[in-house]
This record gives structure tokens, C-alpha cells and sequence, in this order.
């Protein structure tokens, strides 16, 4: 590297090549197409907008699948199959039923009480201990009916460690009796007392996404539910924006008397509040997607024509618009130009939002008793049916829970980079 | 202030104690439980001389508190906290308790009820409880048109005529074109009525009041009846027929307080109301006017009103509540004894609320749904045991009308007219009377029928399993869930196939389900009208003799079954939990669901779990 | 000033009269009535709706009802038989208030935070994390986040009361619930118009005039990318206010929200018309004064102000 020789003949004269100098070397871009190519290198919209397309992809054929291998719907009911998680265990449950013999200071079951853990315990008392293994209610984990009731007798004499010995000696009885017992067993570690309940665990084949209260499969509930879901929002949304845009646009534009007139109907409309009219109009249409879309347009569109006219005010005095007018562009140029694509950022973000907020004033509907009718499903029927029972069956929460934080993040994504690619003056 | 520094004290070394002993968990496990029982056994509490205070809730703000108004159930549960009537309600469903009256004989000759009143008892301002005080109560009952006053028109001889008297009545009385007037012209002509016209009106209604068979004499009250009513006595311990004191009403009327606010209630029962925060809480203190305050053991009950029950079991877990309801989804969790053991909660007490929940029919407007045999196909279809058992876990089917439990003449009623009046889910059975119904209406297949549903979680619950139930045996069901308001709209334009209803008692006797399908009972929401029935139902209104009279209702319940007049659903159960400190609390089906008349709290051990 | 502010005052009575108006209107063009418990016998019904003078034309109806309001009476309950509708949302109407104020300063402060970190570092890590947290306000509404906070939060971990007592400590959950979708708006807002203002000429001057980041993000920068966020604060300040039936419901707090709801729902007019024209009176007021103060701030609007507003 060090003794690289550089000759003056390695260097030829070009001469001024003023054709070449003129000749644009890239091809010239539109707007549109440049926002085009600055969308396609940013990997989080490429990421995001798979995602959607995959979302919505599903929704239409998720149903379908489960449909052709099991026979699933959305409503098709077996209650032998209630509350299935994908990853099933046919252990069974262990339910407290007498207990003489010690205090603790905690008690800490996991979700199915397959396993127990009694925190710092201490002997009280002779006496009975009993505990009730399975349960019928459980049917549809541990492929039965049976419950066994196991209880052993402690008396003065017995220690920690010669009760834990009976009660596995007595586990062991019940399950040489049975061996649908599936076998239990006791530990006594530091102070805290564990029990835990044998099983096999498998996937579950025929539910993916485990099951709800009524024995539905919740896969197929789930796309069922994306499928209402994303008409109501994409209606919703698009006939929104669309008014919102005309309104707001048309009022901040012209200014003046109209603008005067515009606004003060908008303000009224708002301040009457949602609720007023949700139920009016709930109550004069039958229940289902139809009234729920008015709802939602007719309680959504003031918003966006509010920011769409603040825009168009802001902008209608800059500068560039100022100078384009006097340039001699006309109104049509103006607002094709300039103020559209200028205040396209605040209205796609305000889109990405709605997209969401449409998505859960649905749900709001539904925690009144006004959403989408049941048996149909809906993400935030869905989302809401399982927060009520999060505490029991969590999978029946956050399976509809990441189906919409999915969906959000890869809306606000997507509209952050199309907001970025539209704006002229992020042009790198 | 040195009480609790005390209990602090012990506190303090209690905990030393523990973490000592748990320190040493090796030592632990060769312990016998005999060594262990010595240790932990602590010395018997000393006796608590401070306020004995309950946390307990209440589901929603009342409406209203004024007794001859009331109607719901949080409004019906504070009232029989402050106010008494002649009698109170008892320790299970059928039995009473004395109240402002000792007691009461019977006289079968004249069907009268007297009551005896006893002196001592008075209102919180220290003045007594007259005779008086009771009449007027049920005259504004009548006059205000309060929602429970036919349990004083349609009982007590004469009242009827009191309250069917009003000023369309007078007006057509005197004036002959009055009854040719419009609605409107009418409502003009009241408004106009002259001084003198009112005075007129005034006397006349006060002449009728007269008649009224309720009379004192002495300290008694002696009521005759209209009609037969072996269960009146337990009337009078509702809401409606408690004593109010005139110049107090007249007092707080005119501040517009009455009834609405704390200082608007004048108590006689063994708490009164010394704050509401309306929507927030209920602060009652023990009333020392109250003539049994020596048994009243609670000094102090504080309610939260807490709508969400999600929110009331939270309450619960977090030991600001003694005691609360169970919501079917967590009965699970409080069936076990390490979750009771954990919070020191007593088991579960588990009944029936006698509610019973249907499904009407629509008898006068839909053809499909007055057809017998297709609402049999419905009734039959129904899979109302894996309800209970899965989804509303707790709850009882409903296979016949009168709730389980409810009093008959000696046992239950269902003991006495069977418990199951017919089978639960029997499809094959559906299917035929499927079939039979279609030819009868000439169809191959039933067209979508729509299910009015209320708009809450359980409503649409319920109706989600029975669609389905329907669906097996190839009827389509529409459900339609409303606001309870345009429900009604519908259900009066007939403009519905089925109704999702439910319907609890008003009085501890089967009649008060019964009746709901007579003709011309406002409730009966499908119109279902047969003469025999309405015959059946006079009948046993009007018959003296228990014995006889039951025979009628039973045979009232199976007609309502045989003619699948309503598919019944579900029995609803309720499940109550309380504190180990708390004893005594009663819980029951008719009139005030909670009741701690009799209840007594441990505060020591109250406070020891507070601290914790 | 003080004239625009007087003609924004007497318009303000002007909607309030078009809304009264049009709330009378529809809620009587409604073919129910609100006397529908079923224990209630026909003549007792009957009764009633004479004594709510609901039998009389509506017309009639509509004319003694303007003449109560200007009168300042809003009239008396009828679920709530015998209460004062104005009494009510007075005894209501502070404990949403309560909760309200603290979500918007808890929405405004974080918000605004959330925001101009994202922005400042545009498409980076950080970004990415405000992106999430905003997306988790949004994507997990009340109805869901309340019963897990209270849960969690309340039950489990046992540091703040499940419901809404005396104590300041009680009202933190139900704040932050009730603060969380707005929050993730403002963030949202904040964060575009920050970069909005990033790319402003004034920004690369400041950059030139060798101004330290710190003095160009509290000079230059929030000042006016603050703006637009003001703009909303009027109907968020009102929404927040106003009450929420959720969060009231979950934490029991004896707020207007519900009563709202459930009076609608039961078809109890003159609560509905009250609390109708009570949070229309509230959501122009803020309005105005979002307005004022927005006019104070940028002094661009003053002029520009002239002819649109």
C-alpha cells in the first residue's frame, strides 16, 4: 500500500462533456413515486404491512380452514369442550376440602390448580385433611367426570414429614385403585407445602387457539371476529375520512361566513354527547353491523373534519401557498398540490388512530350491551367477554388482545412511515 | 387510642413469633403436631367495649327511600334496616318476627287481622309509633299511587273503592258530558277544577277513607280483608305498609327532602340513616330509640354502593367489605377451602333468590308461537341442566313455574306439586312436536323466529345456549338484544316472536307467579288469555280454605306447563359469603335479601385482620 | 379581547339553546316512555306520566320546559323520584371532576413527553418505545385495562384501594385509567407536529446560530409544536371531566358517567336533558377557553383569526 506508484499517464483528459452535464441521470420522480420508493426502504412499513396483509388475509380464510378439518364455526357450541387452552393437561385440579391440621400464610394456585403452594405453613391441630383431586366441572381438561376425595386422619403424634408421607402413601392407594387417578404428589420444601397432580400435557390439535365458555373454538371465533372487526373499522373509518376530509376541507377553504356556519353546526353536533346518539340510534334499528357503523360514522366524523379545517387554515396562509397563488396557480392546483398532500400527514395519523378507536368504541358498545349481537364475535366483544374472565382463562383475553395490538401497531407503523414519506420536507 | 396501641403490641409479637418460627423450618418438619398445637394456642380475646362496626355494600343507589314509593331491591334492603312495620321479616322465608306490633290474632268469622302495638315503640325522635302514623302511611301510599299500594287496595276492605276514586271519577260523577270529552279536553277540565270542586272531591274521598276496615282501637289495629289472604300477615312487614309520621312528612316534603335524603328519614327500626352520599355511601348508626336496641348488636353499618360485581369481590378479597355476593363465574373459587381459609371467610351459603327466568311467548300476534306444539318443541329442546352446571354454574334448572324452595301449604311448593313438571331436554321429543306443529301450520320449515333479550352479560349468556339448544333440532333463532324500555315497546306493539323475562315475588305466596298469566295482568307479557285459567286463578282468590285453595294453584302451575304457556329457563340461585367475625347474618328470598338483625360481629378478631 | 369573548359567550348560550332544543326533540321522538317497570300497574303508570306532565302535547311540554331552563331549573328526576336533576349533577359532577383533572395532567404531562422524545429521536429506539407505549394506551381500553389494574394493582399486590375512597391514594388507578387513551393521543400528536417543527428553516437557523439542543428543544420546539395539542385540550378536558362509565363502574365512583348511561337507557328525560345540556355547557366553555389562551400563545392566530373565526 505504502509504495503505490501513481503515474501521470494512468490519468487520461475527458474534456468538458457539456451534453453529458445537462443529461439527468436518475430518473425523475413524481411525488408519488417517490413516496412510493421512501415507503418500500423503510422496513418497519414493509414489516407493518405484511402484518395487516397477513391480519386480513386470515380473516377471510382462518374461518375457512377450521371449517374443512374440524367442522368448526363461530357458533357451533360443545360443552363437553369449554374453556380448552392450546396447551392442554389432563392433570387434575386439587380443591382444599377440610383442613384441621395447619395454618399458612399464603395460598398460591396456578391457573388450573393442577399445582398448589401452600406459603409458610405451620401443624395446628390434629385432625382431618382432606382434599377433593379433579372435579367435574373440569370435564372438558381431564376427559371425565371423576372427582376423588383424598383424606387422611392426623393425630398428635405426626409430624411435617409423617403427613406428607401418608398423604402420597394415600395418593398412591387411590391410584392403584384407579389408574384414571393420574397420581399426585406431596412436598413439603423449606416451610411451604407444594402439591402437584400428574398429567400429560399436548397442543391442542383441534383447537389452536383453545376454546371459550361455550366450547367455541376461539381460532375460528377469532378470524370470525377480525372479519366484523375490520369491516367495521375500514367502513367506519373510509366514510369518515371521506366526510370529514369534503367538510373540513370545503369549511377551512372558503373561511369567511361558510367556514362561520360550518363550524358552529360541528361544535353543536360535539358537544351533544356520543352516548345521546348512540342509543337513539340503536334503539330505532335492530342490532347488528349496520347500526353500529352509523354509530360509529355519525359520532366520528366531526373530529376529522375539525383537524382537516385547522390544516387547511394554517396552510391557506403559509407561505409557499402564498406564493403559488401569486405565481398564478389556481384553486385547483393549490389544493391538489399543495394543501392535500400538505395535509395528508395530520389526516393519516388521524386515520391510524380512528382505525383502533372504531375497533373499540365497538367494544365500548358491547360493555353496554350494545355491540355486535351474539352469537357473532368481534374483537372487542371478544377482548371484553375474555376480560371478564382473565383471572380464570387468560388465553380468552390474549388471544383477541394480540390480534388488536397487532393490528394497531401495524396501522400507527404503517401510517407513521406513510406520514413521514408524504411529507416533502423529511425528503432526504 | 390505647386499645389499638395494644392490639398493635400483640401484633407486633404475634408477627416476631412467626417469622422465629418459620426461621427454623428445619426444626419444623420433626415437630409433632401436638408440640405445634401447644404453641400456637393464644389466650381467649378480651371483651371489645368500643363500636361494633360492619362494612358491608349495597348493589346501586336506591331510587328512593320513601316506603310507600319503593320498589327496588337496594331501596327494600336499607328500609328494613331503619324502618319497621307491624310485623318483621323472620329468620327464613315464611316466618316473622313482632315489629312495632307484639303480635296478631286472626278472626276466620270476619277474616280480620288485629294487631296489638306495643308502647314502646318509637321513632328515633323519641315520640311513640301510633295507629295514626299507620293510616296515614297507607293512604298516601294510595293517593301518591305508590308501585306496591294494590298490596294495600286489593287487601283491605274498602281501600279499593278508596283508590278507584279520583278526580275523573268525581268530575263524571257530577257532570254527565265530562265522560264525553277527549283525554285532553279532560286533563284540562282537572286542571280547572274550582276550590270549592276540590273541597268537594276532598270530602268525598275522606267519606270513602272511613270505609276503610282498618280501624284502632285502643293499642290494636284491626284489619278485615277483601279478600282471603292466609299470607297477609307477612304483607305487613313490606316497605309499603310502614308507619309514617305526618307532621315529619309534611315537614321534609315541603323542604323537598322526604324520602331522598338522610335528613328526610325519620327511622322506628333498629338503625337510622345518619349519612348518604347519594351514589357513594350509607352511613347507619344504631337507633337508641329503638324499643328491641338491646338486641341489635351492631352499632355501626357502613355501605358502599358498588355496582360492578367484579368490583364487590375485589372488595371482598381486599378486606374492606365483611361480606358480600358471589357472581356465578367465581363460585368455583370460593368453594374452595384454602381461597375461604385464606381471606377468613365462611363457607358459602348457597340459595335460591326465587327468581324464576322464561321465555314468553307471543300468544295473540305471531302464528308460529300460538301454536302449542311448536312452542312445546321449544320448551323441550332446551338443555337447561349444562347451563346450570357450565355456564351460569350454581343456578337450578327451571322445570316448572314456583320456584324450588318457595312455601307451599305445609312443605315447598315444588315438594308438594313435584318437583319436575316436565323433562328437561329431550330432542326426540322436541322433533315431534316439531313436526307436528309444522303440519298444523301447513310449513316444511320454521321461519327465523326473534328472541327479545335484555342487553346484559347473563341475558345474552342464557340466550346463546339455548340458540344453540334450538338450532340442533332445526329451529333459527334471532336474538335481538334491547334496552330494557324498548324490550317493553315491542312486547306491547307485538312486535316479537319469544321474550327473555324473568319474574320475582312480590309476596311469600305461589300466587304471586301464577297470577302472572291471567288475562288481564299487565304483566303478562305474551298475552297468554284462557278462561279457564283466569277462572282457575279467581277461583283460588276468592277461596277461603287453604287447603282447597292450593289445589287450585297447583292445578294453575301444570295447565301453564302442559300449554307451554312460557319455556321455562333457569331458577336463579344467589351465593353470599361472610367474614368469620360475622354470625347471625340472614339471607332470604321475599322482601329484604340481607338481613343483620340479628348479627354480631367479633371486632377483635375484626381488627386483628384489619392491622394485618 | 373582552368583545370577542362576550360574542363567544352570547353564541355559546345560542348552541346550548339549539341543543336543548334538538336533545328534546329526539329523545321524545322516541316511541317509548320511561315508566316501564313492569310491577308498575297501568293507572299508576298513568298517574305518573301526569305527574311528569308527559301526557300533555309535546309542544306544550317543550315550552314550560325552555321556560324551567331559563329559569335555572332543570326540572326532577324520574328514576330518582323527587331529587333535583340540578342537585344531582352538583353532588355528581365534583367526583368526576376529581379524577378528570388528574388524567389530563397525568395525559398532558406524559403525552407531551412521550411525544417530543419520540420525535427527537426520529425512527431509534426510543421511538419505537413511545410508539409502544401509545399503542398500548390505545389498543387496550378501559373496559379491559381498569379490571386488570384493579386486579393487579389492587388485589394482588394490595398497594392502592380497589375503589375510590377519601384517601388522594385511591384516585391513582382510576386516573391513570382513565388518562391512558388520551395519553397515547397527545404522545401521538406530539410526536408529528414535533417533527413537523424539526424540519421548520427557523430549527436549522437556531442549529446555525450554534444554540445548544437543550435551548432548541425549550425555545424553539415545544413552544411551537405545542400548538396543536392545545387544540384538542378543549374536548379532551370535557371528555376527561365528564366522566367515564367505565371507569366509574370498575372503581365505584359516584360520578355523572353513569348516571348518564343508565338514565338514558331508562328514558329519564329530564336527567337526560340536564346532564345533556350541563356537559354541552362544559365542553363549550372549555372550548372558549382553550380558545383564549390559544390566542394568547400564538400570536399568528390573532391576525389569521380575524377572518376565519
Amino acid at each position: 500500500m505504502t509504495n503505490m506508484q501513481l503515474d501521470q499517464s494512468d490519468f487520461t483528459h475527458v474534456g468538458k462533456n457539456l451534453k453529458a452535464a445537462g443529461e439527468i441521470k436518475r430518473p425523475s420522480l413524481s411525488y408519488w413515486k417517490d413516496v412510493y420508493r421512501r415507503l418500500k426502504n423503510n422496513k418497519v412499513v414493509v414489516v407493518s404491512f405484511f402484518i395487516l396483509i397477513i391480519l386480513i388475509i386470515m380473516s377471510i380464510i382462518g374461518p375457512i380452514i377450521t371449517k374443512s378439518l374440524y367442522g368448526h364455526t363461530y357458533e357451533k357450541q360443545n360443552l363437553a369442550e369449554q374453556n380448552q387452552t392450546p396447551i392442554m393437561s389432563n392433570a387434575r385440579s386439587i380443591t382444599l376440602i377440610s383442613n384441621d391440621v395447619f395454618k399458612y400464610e399464603e395460598y398460591i394456585p396456578n391457573y388450573r390448580k393442577s399445582k398448589i403452594k401452600f406459603k409458610n405453613v405451620q401443624l395446628k391441630s390434629a385432625g382431618k385433611l382432606g382434599f377433593k383431586i379433579g372435579n367435574q366441572a373440569d370435564e372438558s381438561w381431564q376427559g371425565d367426570k371423576k372427582e376423588y376425595e383424598l383424606v387422611i386422619d392426623v393425630v398428635n403424634t405426626d409430624t411435617w414429614v409423617s403427613i406428607v408421607d401418608k398423604l402420597n402413601a394415600e395418593g398412591e392407594r387411590l391410584l392403584a385403585q384407579d389408574p384414571d387417578f393420574r397420581g399426585i404428589e406431596f412436598a413439603k420444601k423449606g416451610s411451604n407445602l407444594i402439591i402437584e397432580t400428574k398429567g400429560e400435557k399436548w397442543f391442542n390439535k383441534t383447537h389452536w387457539f383453545g376454546t371459550d365458555e361455550f366450547g367455541r373454538d376461539l381460532f375460528t371465533r377469532l378470524w370470525e371476529g377480525g372479519r366484523i372487526s375490520f369491516f367495521i373499522a375500514f367502513i367506519s373509518v373510509f366514510v369518515t375520512a371521506i366526510f370529514g376530509i369534503l367538510y373540513g376541507g370545503i369549511s377551512g377553504y372558503m373561511g369567511g361566513k361558510v367556514d362561520d356556519i360550518l363550524m358552529r353546526v360541528v361544535e353543536i353536533l360535539m358537544t351533544v354527547p356520543d352516548m345521546l346518539y348512540t342509543i337513539l340510534l340503536l334503539t330505532v334499528m335492530d342490532p347488528g353491523i349496520k347500526p353500529i357503523s352509523i354509530v360509529l360514522i355519525v359520532t366520528g366524523w366531526m373530529g376529522t373534519a375539525r383537524i382537516v379545517r385547522g390544516e387547511v387554515m394554517r396552510l391557506k396562509h403559509s407561505e409557499y401557498v402564498v406564493a403559488a397563488k401569486t405565481l398564478g396557480a389556481d384553486s385547483k392546483r393549490i389544493i391538489l398540490k399543495h394543501l392535500i398532500p400538505n395535509t395528508m400527514g395530520p389526516i393519516i395519523v388521524d386515520m391510524t388512530m380512528m382505525i383502533p378507536k372504531m375497533i373499540f368504541a365497538e367494544a365500548f358498545l358491547s360493555f353496554i350491551g350494545l355491540g355486535v349481537p351474539v352469537p357473532y364475535a368481534s374483537w372487542g366483544s371478544l377482548a371484553n367477554q375474555g376480560a371478564k374472565i382473565f383471572r380464570q382463562f387468560p388465553h380468552q383475553l390474549l388471544v383477541p388482545a394480540i390480534a388488536i395490538s397487532l393490528t394497531m401497531f401495524a396501522f400507527n407503523l404503517l401510517g407513521d412511515g406513510l406520514r413521514d414519506a408524504l411529507d416533502p420536507r423529511l425528503r432526504k | 387510642m390505647k386499645l389499638k396501641k395494644q392490639w398493635a403490641m400483640l401484633l407486633a409479637v404475634v408477627i416476631v413469633l412467626g417469622v422465629a418460627l418459620t426461621a427454623c423450618g428445619k426444626k419444623e418438619d420433626t415437630q409433632t403436631v401436638g408440640e405445634a398445637g401447644q404453641q400456637t394456642e393464644q389466650n381467649g380475646a378480651s371483651d371489645y367495649e368500643g363500636e361494633k362496626v360492619l362494612d358491608y355494600y349495597l348493589s346501586s343507589e336506591p331510587q328512593t327511600l320513601d316506603p310507600q314509593q319503593m320498589w327496588g331491591q337496594p331501596d327494600i334492603q336499607v328500609e328494613n334496616m331503619f324502618m319497621e312495620g307491624l310485623m318483621r321479616f323472620g329468620k327464613d322465608d315464611s316466618s316473622l318476627e313482632p315489629g312495632v306490633a307484639k303480635g296478631y290474632t286472626y278472626d276466620e268469622a270476619t277474616n280480620t287481622y288485629t294487631f296489638e302495638l306495643r308502647e314502646d315503640a318509637k321513632w328515633a325522635d323519641g315520640t311513640p309509633v301510633t295507629a295514626d302514623d299507620f293510616f296515614f302511611a297507607w293512604r298516601l301510599a294510595i293517593d301518591t299511587s305508590g308501585a306496591y299500594s294494590f298490596l294495600i287496595a286489593d287487601y283491605i276492605e274498602g281501600a279499593a273503592d278508596y283508590a278507584a276514586y279520583d278526580k275523573v271519577a268525581f268530575l263524571t260523577e257530577k257532570d254527565a258530558n265530562f265522560e264525553k270529552l277527549n283525554e285532553e279536553e279532560q286533563g284540562a277540565r282537572i286542571e280547572a277544577m274550582t276550590e270549592e270542586e276540590l273541597n268537594a272531591f276532598q270530602a268525598k274521598k275522606d267519606e270513602l277513607w272511613k270505609n276503610v276496615k282498618a280501624v284502632a282501637e285502643g293499642n290494636t289495629i284491626s284489619i278485615t280483608l277483601a279478600v282471603p289472604a292466609p299470607y297477609f300477615p307477612n304483607l305487613t312487614a313490606f316497605a309499603v305498609y310502614a308507619p309514617v309520621k305526618e307532621e315529619f312528612y309534611n315537614e321534609q316534603s315541603a323542604a323537598n327532602k322526604y324520602g331522598i335524603e338522610a335528613e328526610g328519614l325519620l327511622a322506628n327500626g333498629p338503625w337510622k340513616v345518619a349519612e348518604w352520599v347519594h351514589k357513594d355511601y350509607f352511613k347507619l348508626v344504631k337507633n337508641e330509640n329503638y324499643w328491641n336496641k338491646d338486641n341489635i348488636h351492631i352499632d355501626v353499618i357502613n355501605m358502599k354502593i358498588v355496582n360492578d360485581v367484579e368490583t364487590r369481590t375485589n372488595l371482598l378479597k381486599t378486606g374492606v367489605l365483611d361480606g358480600s355476593a358471589i357472581q356465578s363465574k367465581d363460585v368455583p373459587d370460593f368453594e374452595d377451602v384454602a381461597i375461604l381459609d385464606e381471606l377468613n371467610l365462611q363457607p358459602m351459603i348457597n340459595r335460591s333468590d326465587f327468581s324464576i327466568f322464561y321465555v314468553d311467548f307471543n300468544h295473540f300476534d305471531n302464528p308460529i308461537t300460538q301454536n302449542a306444539n311448536i312452542r312445546k318443541a321449544l320448551m323441550y329442546a332446551m338443555d337447561r341442566t349444562s347451563f346450570v352446571e357450565k355456564i351460569n354454574i350454581g343456578d337450578r334448572p327451571a322445570l316448572a313455574i314456583v320456584p324450588e324452595d318457595f312455601p307451599g301449604l305445609e312443605k315447598t311448593f315444588r315438594e308438594e306439586n313435584e318437583m319436575e313438571l316436565f323433562e328437561d331436554n329431550n330432542k326426540e321429543k322436541a322433533k315431534e312436536y316439531l313436526a307436528a306443529g309444522l303440519k298444523e301450520l301447513g310449513m316444511t320449515e320454521l321461519p327465523t323466529l326473534d328472541l327479545l333479550i335484555g342487553d346484559g352479560d347473563i341475558d345474552q349468556k342464557v340466550a346463546e345456549k339455548f340458540q344453540a339448544d334450538w338450532k340442533e333440532i332445526g329451529i333459527n333463532v334471532n336474538l335481538v338484544p334491547l334496552p330494557w324500555a324498548e324490550r317493553l315497546t315491542r312486547l306491547q306493539n307485538g312486535d316479537f316472536g319469544m321474550s327473555a323475562s324473568g319474574w320475582g315475588p312480590d309476596y311469600p305466596d305461589a300466587m304471586t307467579f301464577l297470577e302472572l298469566f291471567e288475562s288481564v295482568n299487565p304483566n303478562n307479557n305474551g298475552r297468554y288469555n284462557n278462561p279457564g285459567y283466569d277462572k282457575l286463578i279467581q277461583a283460588a282468590k276468592t277461596e277461603r280454605d287453604a287447603q282447597t285453595r292450593i289445589q287450585y294453584l297447583y292445578e294453575a302451575e301444570k295447565i301453564l306447563i302442559e300449554d307451554a304457556v312460557v319455556a321455562p329457563m333457569y331458577f336463579r340461585n344467589v351465593h353470599f359469603t361472610f367474614k368469620n367475625y360475622v354470625t347471625g347474618v340472614v339471607i332470604r328470598g321475599v322482601g329484604a335479601t340481607t338481613d343483620f338483625y340479628w348479627a354480631d360481629i367479633d371486632m377483635n378478631a375484626k381488627n386483628i385482620e384489619k392491622q394485618k | 379581547m373582552l368583545k370577542y369573548i362576550l360574542k363567544r359567550l352570547l353564541m355559546a348560550l345560542g348552541t346550548l339553546w339549539v341543543i336543548a332544543t334538538l336533545t328534546f326533540f329526539l329523545m321524545h321522538a322516541l316511541p317509548n316512555d320511561p315508566f316501564t317497570d313492569p310491577k308498575l300497574k297501568p293507572e299508576v303508570k298513568q298517574a305518573l306520566r301526569v305527574k311528569y306532565g308527559l301526557d300533555k302535547p309535546l309542544s306544550e311540554q317543550y315550552i314550560i320546559y325552555m321556560k324551567n331552563i331559563a329559569k335555572g331549573d332543570l326540572g326532577t328526576s324520574i328514576k330518582y323520584p323527587g331529587r333535583s336533576v340540578s342537585d344531582m349533577i352538583k353532588q355528581s359532577f365534583p367526583k368526576s371532576f376529581a379524577l378528570g383533572w388528574r388524567a389530563l395532567i397525568i395525559a398532558v404531562v406524559f403525552g407531551i413527553f412521550f411525544g417530543v422524545v419520540a420525535a427527537l429521536n426520529h425512527q431509534k429506539f426510543l421511538d419505537y418505545l413511545s410508539i409502544i407505549i401509545a399503542i398500548i394506551g390505545v389498543s387496550i381500553p378501559s373496559i379491559i385495562l381498569g379490571p386488570i389494574l384493579a386486579y393487579l394493582f389492587g388485589v394482588q399486590l394490595g398497594w392502592f384501594p380497589v375503589t375510590v375512597d377519601k384517601t388522594q391514594w385511591s384516585l391513582i388507578l382510576p386516573s391513570i385509567t382513565l388518562a391512558l387513551s388520551s395519553l397515547a393521543t397527545i404522545s401521538r400528536l406530539m410526536r408529528t407536529t414535533t417533527l413537523e417543527v424539526l424540519g421548520q428553516d427557523y430549527i436549522s437557523t437556531a442549529k446555525s446560530k450554534g444554540l445548544s439542543r437543550y435551548q432548541i428543544v425549550w425555545k424553539h420546539v415545544l413552544r411551537n409544536a405545542i400548538m396543536p395539542v392545545i387544540t384538542v385540550l378543549g374536548p379532551l378536558f370535557a371528555a376527561l371531566i365528564t366522566g367515564s362509565i367505565v371507569v366509574e363502574k370498575i372503581f365505584a365512583v359516584a360520578g355523572l358517567g353513569e348516571y348518564f348511561v343508565s338514565t338514558i337507557t331508562e328514558q329519564d328525560y329530564p336527567m337526560i336533558m340536564g346532564i345533556t345540556i350541563f356537559y354541552a355547557a362544559l365542553i363549550i366553555l372549555s372550548i372558549l377557553i382553550v380558545d383564549i389562551i390559544y390566542g394568547f400563545i400564538d400570536p399568528r392566530l390573532r391576525i389569521a383569526g380575524k377572518g376565519g373565526k
